[in-house]
């Protein structure tokens, strides 16, 4: 027979053991990225900067 | 008779517990544990997924945000591209010419040849290592790091900017002065070339105004696809 003092220590771990739960939950939401692959490659950075040195080199070569 | 002795049964179990439940430890028991039960009922069934679905949809919300503010710096990023591209439009032909896609050995040994009649030098020997006309190439592969290749990497992804060298060996047979000045115009013509090493040598002991030069030189193209 299951006397008050099982019933109490029973009820504290189930307690505990759904407050982790809630609490892994929600730290697994935060921790998880909502950006798909496709966006990941979409975002890449671009540097339009042309050399302009290297421009001009070509500029200034002969035309052979 | 039977739901009469169920009756008396229950009558008894009531009688039995009544007093037991108007004790202040059991109910504090009681309250606690069923308290903690309850608790722990609606926390897995309804907190837990509402929490989790409002930290989600919070995430998406910064993460979509984040990817917003990257695509607009991207299609500025871009704009300035057009725009930059646009001012060296009229060069692009010279950047091909310069690193073309393909190897182009017909073209290169033409401005070879070009190079030797301007300086009035003979072209006595060209060999070129084996170069892949069509398919996919062998030939290992050059990070791009020359100035003249910048450009490329800026606009292009890292990864795709290799630049493929053309490996090939000449002699020209000519006066020094004449030797000097092809050396010096390979260096600066419309594609190109590197000389890694050079050698120069007399051509006749009799003559000793004709030298020939000996020159392993590298060219370089840049398949983009």
């Amino acid at each position: 027979m299951i006397n008050q003092k099982d019933l109490l220590v029973i009820s504290i771990f189930t307690f505990i053991t759904v407050i982790f739960w809630v609490v892994s939950g929600v730290y697994h939401a935060i921790v998880t990225s909502q950006i798909t692959e496709v966006q990941e490659e979409l975002i890449t950075p671009l540097n339009p900067k042309l050399n302009a040195e290297a421009i001009e080199n070509i500029r200034s070569r002969s035309n052979l | 008779m039977n739901s009469n002795r169920q009756l008396q049964f229950w009558r008894k179990r009531y009688a039995e517990v009544t007093p037991l439940l108007k004790t202040r430890r059991v109910q504090a028991y009681t309250m606690i544990v069923l308290s903690l039960f309850t608790v722990s009922f609606f926390g897995m069934l309804a907190v837990r997924p509402t929490l989790e679905t409002i930290t989600t949809l919070q995430k998406q919300i910064e993460d979509r945000t984040l990817v917003n503010q990257k695509l607009e710096q991207k299609i500025n990023a871009l704009i300035t591209a057009q725009a930059e591209y646009q001012k060296i439009a009229s060069d692009i032909p010279a950047i091909y010419n310069m690193l073309p896609q393909q190897p182009n050995v017909t073209s290169l040994i033409i401005k070879l040849e070009e190079v030797a009649i301007t300086q009035n030098v003979s072209l006595t020997n060209l060999d070129f290592s084996p170069v892949t006309v069509f398919g996919t190439s062998d030939v290992a592969q050059v990070p791009v790091a020359s100035t003249a290749a910048e450009p490329a990497k800026d606009i292009l992804a890292a990864e795709s900017t290799i630049v493929l060298p053309l490996s090939f060996s000449v002699t020209f047979t000519g006066g020094y002065q004449e030797l000097v000045n092809v050396i010096t115009q390979l260096t600066r013509m419309n594609r190109i070339v590197t000389i890694e090493s050079a050698d120069i040598q007399s051509a006749d002991a009799a003559q000793s105004s004709t030298l020939i030069v000996g020159a392993t030189t590298n060219a370089y193209y840049f398949p983009l696809e």
